[in-house]
């Protein structure tokens, strides 16, 4: 029924199709993707939005295929170039696809660089695992690209720690270019930094993609950065894909009740004297026992009777904009 | 009611000497919220704790109601106890995760032998969950801190701040750990605490935007500095310092058709370190002229709510 | 904490640990009940079945179901003309002149020879010189009784109650015709020899008391009934040493000194290491660096080698002799143990004082006392107890090995020592005796192991810092 979306897709990069992944525990599953579907066209930028523990992250790791251990694949696919990553087999992926294909920058990623190898060793090492190349042209690459995100060539013989925050954040970003992906995804890239860093590397990561026409699936919390940075939005809540389509659509009109609040939650400088900030009741549900029906239900100002007995299917409103509310998909 | 006068605190690792604070003078007075803002490691925290003595300053005083708070004694720095006090910037590391959500709480009752017995303990700990949005209060109040959300915690480490009936809290990043749809809920309560009771608050965050809707004053600090401070519509309608303005800038704005704004921010990329004598920022500012690296500029009035530490004003 | 004791519960290892440890907390307990040896060490508790015998059970494998237990039997004669009861124990016996009567006592014998064979009666021969008594076994003439006594005849007193005792293990040329009749080279070997010869086998047996009469009138003689005793190849429940003592009672009193020992170990960790690290992280400065250097000061003495120098000089000097050699290797090695746990506690307290949380309790206004009871020693308990997991098995492995090289305790039994005898004596005959070396070995490694155990489950509980996920 999700299937819909893929009809917005003009040039398919990257194709989620009702993805389950659960984590198994003690007393059963958290059901932190459910029946996820999403896409990335070439040399866009997808936004993803959602709570702290919505699922953004599983469901990042799930198409990296780098889930924790308690983590299962519960159905779905996810179609890459028309492949499915995870029927992929595991080394071939490994050697094939990541880093050369996909590239990704990890929630925390500052501490993903080992603290006891140089910096260059640890982007020749990436290089080295997946090309055949000489050493002299990779360390060559390896310069250009750390200049590319604007850290000087010497801070290459340097160890992780005795680099800035935000220099470390640039070090990673400088990996994940090194092979040359078609897509780049980003978890809470710069979610640490302080606003400066942040806007310096967001602006840094904007223009490579201009430059370069990758793709880019951008995680974070901060549906801000969105607004600056995407091209499709999507905005998950509870482990559900809530709302999905074009970022100029999804800001100007936000449509579900959930992300409707999210805009208002966001402090806006401009408009802080006429603005009250707007806080949404209550907290996100249990994801090992989710409200029936909609999910959003118990904290939904619209909530009506037949939201907490079904589930909101998920619909086209207007163009590339689609949302899961049953007060929207009536009219 | 509580100021810091050339306040001076210097760490030492190692061979390096980091000036956390050099020479800050901060006040917060009645019903007041001071927003402190600056980045990572400019010495915020470090402020707050100086200003509640948890951290012992080189030099500078801090005046409680005119009593210097390093020099209290016995009953008189119980009370100051009391009346002051500090929501730290991770819950997480700041309550003691072994202690029940009540026992967190009523530790403070505790200490000071506010309530006359058990059931009186018991009423003003509730209360005080209930005032803080951590309803039902009594589920809450039988959780252990790893069965909370940061959120929530954060409500928690609210709470056991305000059961003692303080007239002056710090609030060190109280909404950084929080998501923004629960944020705008814990900024209420501050301003709640505010209006409704009273309370000084100092909240310190590197985040200016969410200072633009609670603060009465804002503090700029940069390398443990202060380098403009005003109230808050002079700081945020018209920032002077050139950090302020990137600092401003460089706020994301949610609306996707003012895109290119967050991108003109007016930083350079720091080529040069600190010469030691000059202005701290000028490595990273645009508007650097030659006297700024020879002299530190002062912080000067520009009007009667405004100062700023610049040598273009 | 109700919680805690649920999630301990929970717990599979914890359980393991609890089980393991109440075990041989009963066994040391109720060792006086479980068996009257408390000491098979001394020679009085030996031989209580014969050397290597093994378990009892162990019948139950092929190659060892016709072993013989250790059997006692009171003979009763079969009934024969000139033999009438007296009472329930004797009969009397008349003998015509110049004549004989045999007294048959049948003996059901289930399995292959024993290690002994032990007969005792009372004999009340009559007054006159002219008689003569043989015993015989499987028609073997084992000991001849006679007034006059040439050997191998032994001598009995005339007319008075004679009690009459044959050992297989006394005998020898002079007292028994059985060793007089084999080859000359044989006779040293005959006490091993004598069991297979009168009881080769499962069968029926006859204990024959021939009694003659080579006066001229008729003698009345008076017999008790013989017991009949001799030690088996199979005994109790874990078999006998090479002493024949009791393996399951040197098993049980072992517990009991390892379980003390563990919890001395216990007590001293906990009381002195505890106890230090928290002065020392806590109260900082000049008393952390005394108690610092005190500390390292210990951990520093290798302490297995000192141990085995220290005790080789007071066993050397006589020192021991006014002190319990068992107190001082316990005290030694316990006394050894606290310096590990003190420089952890010292770390966590240390780091602990600088954690958030305690400067949170600090800015509420809580003095320096309550701080360190409320917040900071329980949140050390986690550590204390992971201390007391490494640490006791330590302690109990060092004891263990001290005894096994029979440097530590021999005077009575260790799990330690147990398994150094045994495996001393692996190159006798009997080779490998598992019912010996199991039990001793698997104690440790259980009591070890659940020591483990119990430590990171109380850790695992206790501690507040727990991580995510599985
Ligand atoms: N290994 C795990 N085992 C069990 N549950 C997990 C595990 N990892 C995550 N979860 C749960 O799954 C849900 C989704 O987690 P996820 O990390 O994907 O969230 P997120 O949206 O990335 O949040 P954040 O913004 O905080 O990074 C959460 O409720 C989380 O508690
Ligand atoms: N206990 C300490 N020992 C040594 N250095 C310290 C200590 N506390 C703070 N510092 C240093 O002092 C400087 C100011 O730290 P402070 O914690 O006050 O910064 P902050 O403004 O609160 O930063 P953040 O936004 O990251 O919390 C930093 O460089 C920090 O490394
Ligand atoms: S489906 Fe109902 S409960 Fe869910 S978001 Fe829409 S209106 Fe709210
Ligand atoms: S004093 Fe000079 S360097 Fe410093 S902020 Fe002002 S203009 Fe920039
Ligand atoms: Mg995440
Ligand atoms: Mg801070």
């Amino acid at each position: 029924m999700s299937e819909v979306i893929f009809e917005e897709s003009t040039d398919t990069l990257l194709e989620v199709n009702s993805l389950k992944t659960y984590y198994t525990t003690k007393t059963g599953y958290v059901k932190a993707v459910d029946d996820v579907s999403l896409f990335l066209d070439r040399s866009k930028v997808l936004g993803v939005a959602g709570e702290s523990g919505c699922g953004k992250s599983t469901l990042v790791t799930t198409i990296f295929r780098v889930m924790p251990r308690n983590a299962r694949v519960m159905g779905g696919e996810v179609k890459f170039k028309g492949q499915d990553l995870l029927k992929m087999d595991l080394k071939t992926f490994r050697k094939e696809i990541v880093w050369k294909d996909i590239a990704y920058i990890p929630q925390a990623s500052m501490d993903v660089l080992d603290p006891v190898y140089k910096v260059k060793d640890q982007m020749l090492e990436t290089i080295l695992a997946h090309e055949d190349v000489s050493r002299a042209e990779a360390m060559e690459r390896i310069f250009r690209t750390l200049e590319s995100v604007g850290v000087p060539q010497e801070k290459a013989d340097m160890f992780p720690h005795e680099l800035s925050g935000g220099q470390r954040q640039r070090v990673v970003i400088a990996m994940a270019l090194l092979l040359n992906p078609s897509m780049i995804v980003s978890d809470e890239a710069t979610t640490a930094l302080d606003v400066i860093t942040q806007a310096k590397i967001l602006e840094l990561m904007k223009s490579l993609q201009e430059s370069r026409k990758f793709s880019m699936m951008f995680v974070t919390h901060d549906l801000s950065l969105l607004a600056n940075v995407s091209d499709s939005i999507a905005i998950m809540y509870a482990g559900k894909l809530v709302e999905f389509g074009d970022v100029e659509k999804v800001f100007s009109n936000p449509l579900h009740p959930y992300t409707q609040l999210l805009i208002k939650a966001i402090p806006d400088l401009r408009v802080r004297k006429q603005k009250k900030l707007v806080a949404i009741p209550g907290f996100p549900p249990d994801l090992e026992n989710p409200p029936k029906g909609c999910r959003f239900a118990p904290r939904c100002p619209l909530a009506m009777p037949v939201c907490s007995e079904k589930e909101p299917e998920f619909s086209k409103v207007e163009g590339f904009h689609y949302v899961a509310c049953h007060a929207v998909n009536k009219k | 009611m509580i100021e810091g006068k050339d306040l001076r605190v210097y760490f030492k690792s190692r061979d390096i000497v980091v000036k956390a604070l050099d020479g800050v003078n901060v006040s917060v007075k009645d019903r007041e919220i001071v927003g402190i803002v600056g980045e990572s490691g400019s010495g915020k925290t470090t402020l707050g704790r100086t200003i509640l003595n948890l951290q012992k300053p080189l030099s500078g005083e801090v005046l409680w109601n005119g009593k210097n708070v390093f020099k209290l004694k016995g009953k008189e720095e119980k009370e100051f106890r009391r009346q002051n006090q500090i929501i730290y910037q991770n819950p997480y590391e700041a309550v003691d995760i072994r202690l029940k959500v009540y026992d967190i709480v009523a530790e403070g009752l505790r200490v000071h032998n506010i309530p006359k017995d058990k059931e009186e303990e018991s009423k003003i700990v509730m209360e005080t969950l209930r005032d803080v949005g951590l309803t039902p209060e009594d589920e809450y109040a039988k959780s252990l801190p790893n069965q909370l959300s940061g959120g929530q915690l954060q409500r928690v480490a609210i709470a056991r701040a305000l059961v003692l009936n303080p007239s002056f809290i710090v609030a060190d990043e109280p909404v950084s750990m929080l998501d923004m749809s629960i944020r705008a809920g814990v900024l209420d309560i501050f301003k709640r605490l505010r209006d409704e009771r009273g309370i000084s608050i100092m909240m310190i965050t590197h985040d200016i935007s969410t200072l633009g809707y609670v603060a009465d004053r804002i503090y700029v600090m940069y390398q443990g500095k202060v380098i403009e401070h005003g109230s808050t519509d002079a700081v945020l309608d018209k920032p002077l310092h050139p950090y302020t303005q990137a600092l401003i800038s460089a706020v994301p704005i949610p609306d996707p058709s003012g895109r290119t704004s967050l991108f003109s921010i007016k930083v350079k990329e720091e080529m040069e370190p600190y010469n030691g004598k000059g202005c701290r920022y000028y490595p990273r500012c645009p508007f650097a002229m030659a006297s700024c690296r020879e002299k530190e500029p002062n912080l000067s009035g520009v009007s009667s709510d405004h100062y700023v530490a610049c040598f273009l004003y | 904490m109700n919680k805690v004791i649920r999630d301990l519960l929970s717990r599979k290892t914890f359980i393991f640990s609890i089980v393991v440890i109440l075990f041989f907390a009963a066994i040391a307990l109720l060792a006086p009940v479980l068996t009257s040896y408390n000491n098979p060490y001394q020679v009085s508790q030996q031989f209580v079945a014969a050397p290597y015998a093994v378990p009892a059970w162990a019948t139950i494998f092929p190659q060892y179901h016709d072993l013989p237990p250790d059997v006692r039997l009171t003979l009763t004669p079969v009934s024969a003309s000139g033999v009438t009861p007296v009472n329930s124990s004797f009969v009397k016996i008349t003998v015509p002149a110049g004549g004989e009567v045999n007294v048959s006592y049948p003996i059901r014998w289930n399995w292959s020879s024993p290690y002994n064979v032990i007969l005792s009666f009372i004999l009340v021969p009559p007054a006159t010189s002219d008689f003569n008594v043989n015993l015989y076994m499987n028609n073997i003439n084992i000991m001849e009784l006679s007034p006059v006594p040439i050997p191998p005849a032994v001598s009995v007193t005339l007319g008075k109650p004679n009690s009459i005792t044959f050992s297989s293990q006394t005998i020898n040329p002079s007292n028994s015709p059985y060793v007089n009749s084999l080859p000359f080279q044989d006779q040293p070997l005959a006490s091993l020899e004598f069991p297979k010869a009168v009881l080769p086998r499962p069968g029926m047996y006859y204990l024959v008391i021939s009694l003659q009469n080579t006066g001229n009138s008729p003698e009345t003689f008076l017999l008790s009934n013989p017991h009949y005793t001799s030690l088996g190849y199979a005994y109790g429940r874990l078999g006998t040493d090479d002493n024949g003592g009791s393996v399951f009672s040197e098993f049980v009193y072992g517990a009991r000194f390892d379980l003390y020992l563990a919890l001395v170990a216990s007590v001293l960790i906990i009381g002195i290491g505890l106890i230090i690290g928290l002065l020392a992280g806590y109260v900082g400065g000049f008393t952390d660096l005394t108690l610092n250097a005190l500390t390292d000061f210990f951990l520093l003495i290798p302490g297995l080698p000192l141990l085995i120098v220290l005790i080789s000089i007071f066993d050397l000097t006589g020192v021991i002799v006014n002190v319990n050699k068992a107190v001082l290797i316990l005290l030694i090695i316990s006394f050894l143990s606290w310096p590990g746990t003190a420089k952890i506690i010292r770390g966590q307290t240390l780091s602990l004082r600088s954690r958030t949380f305690v400067e949170a309790s600090r800015a509420l206004g809580e003095g320096k006392l309550r701080i360190l009871f409320r917040h900071i020693v329980p949140n050390l308990m986690g550590i204390l107890f992971a201390q007391l997991a490494y640490d006791v098995p330590g302690v109990i492995l060092a004891e263990s090995g001290l005894d096994f090289l029979g440097l530590g305790i021999i005077g009575f039994p260790t799990w330690g020592n147990m398994l150094g005898f045994a495996t001393n004596d692996l190159s006798f005959a009997n080779g490998f005796a598992w019912w010996w070396v199991l039990p001793p070995g698997i104690g440790i490694i259980l009591l070890s192991t659940a020591f483990y155990y119990f430590g990171t489950a109380m850790l695992d509980v206790l501690s507040p810092y727990k991580l995510r996920g599985e």
